[in-house]
């Protein structure tokens, strides 16, 4: 059946282009005709008869008029041009044309009325043996024929039913085609074109023209390839061979995006959809491509690729190891250091954690700056040694827009160099100190032998001029010092020997060194530090320089008859220990950079020794090594005051720390650690009887005491439990050993007593405890000091206790 | 009475001179080795009160020669004063650690090497030193 065919025929450009039509609308139309053949209506259709014969013609009315359900109101014409007259001036819905006229004979009169009346359906009347004519007819157009002598009314008004639904049928889909028609004539931006197989253009729409700028009526029939791809354009071509071979061998459509040359030469990148048209025997006959101008996708596409590209290579070339870390602290991204560094590939590194593949560990290690950074949500870095290899890793938060933390961005410095260079400075500056040492000391030695007559007497200009030399070596001396101070310092090789320290003796011993020459100044020394003030824990030495240094300045820039004040004041938490001065002051604008390397301030040097402009700078390190800070005020002419502050701790805090400390060297060590206990027996009574003053110098007395008898540079004494227990902790000691140390302290606390005139009813009382057999850990340690646990008389008691 | 004998360890012959006489003015008669191997044979031979011990040396280094000193039964009561240029903690902790009475570095104050000589000699720090190696033979 021609008619109901699952493709439309569209007439464009002479050519049949097919277009597979949507099965529902096929479905639609035979139900609507089958519709009407079942339950003809009552309706009057409008029929024009062009007929030269007056018989025949009345005997189709007759015909006509028979049919009941319906009405014929039939229009007659003996000639054609009485036929196209009531066409052009009466609506008909049906012509019954005979093509032997008067006027028009055979095949032209179809022609002619097919011309007028394109949407009306014709049926040709035709003689028996005129059948090809009557053929050729329907080829062109015509609905049906009726050979004459055949005619009867059922066959008359069947074909005339029919022929009226299949033109209405053919003008809907001729309709419906021509809206698709629009449809793809007007799409603007897409190109819809046709080839066949060769790829030469058969059909070219509108969009195509705004596309490439040619003109349909200039591109059809052309090959696709010479006018869309010309020579250059190989990669194009090739590109479209490939498309084309896989839609012939797979008889189905494909995407491609190829770049083709408009006709003003641009070149543009269009997105191209491919779909193979078919014969009936399933042979492609034709490609329909439809087609989009991607340039600026593309072109924006690439720019993103060689953003991105250009992104990665820089990463790749920064010499620091770069990653990402998610907040799992798993990898997320990383460069190429880190591969190098790592010696594996991308794929082995992203997705791993940092814990496992840096440290193969599973928690985060000690210190992990990503850790630390989650907490303070801010930069934190680190230096690790892995291998031979020094680095210093940063981590920043990796924060999402909304500013919530996703993550750490790591970066990783090689500083091996740095390391080195710092370490062979410090190496340099320390070997050389040291070798200037020796010299210096017999060039100060043989000095002072002479200046001090021990190898004759000396005129007195020799000796002054001897004297000068002195002072220089001295100077000399100091500055060595300094600068290795200053390497140790800068290498982190100073390590702090803290012990309980009486801040005004050690004062005392500072001012005392300074007797001579500050004697020969007239300048006064003053320690305004009570005697009773709690012991501090400092490194003696190192707080004795700073004061040395503090107080060596402060000679330095006095003019006679000076003062130099050493002041304390107690505040809550620590102490702030001043060196004020009478002398020549410091400007404003040279305190900022006091503590500064090297700066000798400008001061007007007065008569006496030079510094070496590292004292200062040492003094600061140790107060910042003991968690305390160091200023300075000073006005010119009127003189300086630096203040440094010492944490405070109680006579407590300071036992624990020596005892922490103590233990953790001897577990360390795998070595004993014995502690002496001596405590007064009866102290509770002896506070009745006696002043908190006097029990506090007793306690003293006896600390002094034992702090004489024991001679190890390694043992310490302390006070625990508000000073009421004196405690020895002897290092490497264990028990028998502490037993004859006991017994020692014993005698030599029974002689003083004997020559002291302490009260006689004091009663003294010794204990050991000693690590790791008495007690494993800090706390046992603890707990049987403070009980007394280990003498045997409490043990005696304390098991008669239980017995009862 | 016979002069308390000192004996002075040190490769600097200059600076063993002027210690020399330093000691010498100060009332003691001075014994000298210039590297550490004549050091301990000295001190073997010549049984000296006291001996002042440098640290870098060739032949035998100072830490080599306080540990030889200090283990063998003939030398091991003569207290060994350091006197070194090469004052480092390690090198101070590892001199007591060896049995050494006391540190001191160069350049040294006169005075302080006299006093830290008397308190090395002084009769309480010997008896001490017996009750020491009395513990450390049991």
């Amino acid at each position: 059946m021609f008619l109901i065919s699952f493709k439309v025929i569209l007439r464009k450009n002479d050519r049949l282009i097919t277009v597979h039509r949507k099965k529902m609308i096929k479905d639609q139309k035979i139900e609507h005709s089958k519709a009407l053949l079942q339950k003809p209506k009552a309706e009057i259709v409008r029929v024009l008869l062009i007929e030269d014969s007056p018989g025949y013609s009345e005997v189709i009315r007759i015909m006509l008029d028979k049919v009941r359900d319906t009405r014929f109101d039939v229009l007659g014409a003996t000639q054609l041009s009485e036929g196209l007259q009531h066409l052009a001036e009466d609506g008909v819905d049906i012509i019954l044309l005979d093509l032997k006229l008067p006027d028009s004979q055979g095949i032209a009169t179809f022609d002619t009325v097919y011309a007028q009346a394109h949407s009306v359906p014709i049926i040709v009347l035709t003689v028996t043996d005129n059948d090809e004519i009557a053929l050729e007819a329907v080829q062109k157009g015509a609905q049906d024929y009726l050979v004459k002598e055949q005619v009867d009314t059922k066959s008359l008004v069947h074909a005339i039913r029919y022929a009226i639904e299949r033109k209405r049928v053919e003008e809907t889909f001729r309709e419906t085609n021509l809206f698709l028609q629009n449809i793809l004539e007007s799409s603007y931006a897409i190109s819809i074109l046709y080839t066949d197989c060769e790829g030469n253009i058969l059909y070219w729409n509108k969009g195509a023209e705004n596309i490439f700028g040619y003109k349909a009526e200039e591109i059809i029939g052309h090959h696709k390839a010479d006018i869309l791809y010309p020579q250059d354009e190989e990669e194009t071509k090739k590109k479209i061979e490939e498309v084309k071979s896989f839609i012939f061998k797979n008889k189905q459509g494909t995407d491609c995006e190829v770049r083709e040359v408009t006709k003003d030469g641009r070149k543009c990148w269009i997105n191209l959809n491919l779909t193979p048209r078919f014969d009936e025997h399933g042979q492609v006959i034709g490609i329909l491509g439809i087609g989009q101008d991607v340039t600026e996708r593309k072109r924006m596409e690439e720019m993103l690729l060689n953003a991105a590209q250009e992104w990665r290579t820089t990463f790749d070339a920064i010499s620091d190891v770069v990653c990402l870390i998610d907040s799992e602290r798993k990898i997320i991204r990383c460069n190429k250091s880190m591969t190098n560094l790592l010696g594996r590939p991308f794929a082995d590194i992203i997705g791993q954690s940092c814990c496992e593949l840096m440290h193969g560990a599973r928690e985060p290690i000690e210190g992990c700056p990503y850790e630390r950074m989650r907490e303070t949500r801010s930069s934190e870095a680190i230096v690790l040694q892995r291998g031979d290899q020094w680095f210093n890793i940063s981590v920043d938060p990796l924060l999402d827009e909304a500013g919530n933390p996703m993550g750490g961005v790591h970066i990783m410095s090689d500083i091996t160099k740095e390391k080195e260079i710092d370490k062979m400075k410090n190496e340099l500056i320390s070997n050389v100190s040291h070798e200037l040492r020796t010299p210096l000391s017999t060039v100060k030695e043989g000095i002072a032998l002479v200046c001090d007559g021990s190898l004759g007497s000396l005129h007195p200009d020799q000796k002054d001029m001897l004297a000068r030399v002195k002072n220089n070596i001295d100077r000399l001396g100091r500055l060595i010092n300094d600068l290795l101070d200053m390497s140790k310092i800068e290498a982190g090789r100073i390590e702090l020997k803290k012990t309980s320290v009486t801040i005004s003796m050690l004062v005392e011993e500072v001012l005392a060194s300074f007797q001579n020459q500050t004697k020969h100044k007239k300048i006064e020394l003053v320690s305004l530090i009570q005697k009773d003030i709690h012991p501090l824990y400092i490194d003696r030495d190192r707080i004795s320089q700073v004061l040395t240094n503090l107080i060596a300045n402060s000679v330095r820039f006095t003019p006679a008859r000076g003062r130099i004040t050493v002041g304390i004041k107690e505040n809550e938490n620590e102490v702030e220990i001043s060196v004020a001065d009478t002398g020549i002051g410091i400007s404003s604008q040279n305190i900022a950079g006091l503590f500064d390397r090297f700066s000798q301030f400008n001061r007007v040097y007065g008569p006496g020794e030079r510094g070496t402009g590292l004292g200062l700078t040492i003094s600061q390190e140790i107060i910042d090594m003991h968690g305390g800070r160091i200023w300075a005020e000073s006005e010119v002419g009127k003189g300086s005051t630096f203040t440094f502050s010492l944490p405070r701790m109680t006579q407590d805090e300071i036992f624990r720390e020596y005892l922490t400390t103590g233990l953790r060297e001897a577990q360390a060590k795998d070595c004993p650690l014995s502690l002496v206990v001596i405590r007064i027996k009866n102290i509770e009574r002896l506070i009745k009887a006696y002043t908190d003053a006097q029990i506090f110098a007793i306690l003293r007395e006896i600390e002094g005491l034992i702090s004489r008898i024991l001679r190890r540079k390694t043992d310490i004494v302390s006070r625990y439990k508000y000073g009421e227990l004196i405690i020895a902790i002897l290092m490497d000691t264990a028990k028998k050993d502490a037993l004859s140390v006991q017994e020692r302290i014993r005698q030599e606390l029974e002689a003083e007593m004997q020559k002291k005139e302490w009260p006689k009813d004091i009663e003294p009382f010794l204990d050991i405890v000693t690590f790791p057999d008495d007690a494993a850990d800090e706390r046992e340690l603890v707990n049987k000091i403070a009980k007394g646990m280990w003498t045997e008389d409490n043990r005696k008691r304390a098991e008669g206790g239980e017995d009862g | 009475m016979d002069k308390t004998r000192i004996l002075i360890i040190d490769d600097e012959p200059d600076f063993v001179r002027v210690v020399q006489l330093r000691l010498e003015a100060a009332g003691y008669e001075v014994l000298v080795a210039f590297d550490g191997m004549q050091g301990v044979s000295s001190a073997h031979k010549e049984k000296p009160d006291l001996i002042i011990l440098d640290i870098m040396m060739p032949a035998m280094h100072g830490h080599r020669v306080c540990e030889a000193l200090k283990k063998s039964t003939k030398t091991w009561t003569i207290p060994i004063i350091y006197l070194t240029a090469k004052g480092s903690k390690e090198d101070e902790e590892l001199a007591y650690k060896l049995g050494a009475e006391y540190f001191l570095t160069k350049p040294y104050d006169p005075q302080v090497l006299l006093d830290t000589i008397k308190k090395a000699l002084e009769p309480s720090a010997q008896l001490e030193k017996y009750e020491k190696a009395e513990k450390t033979d049991l």
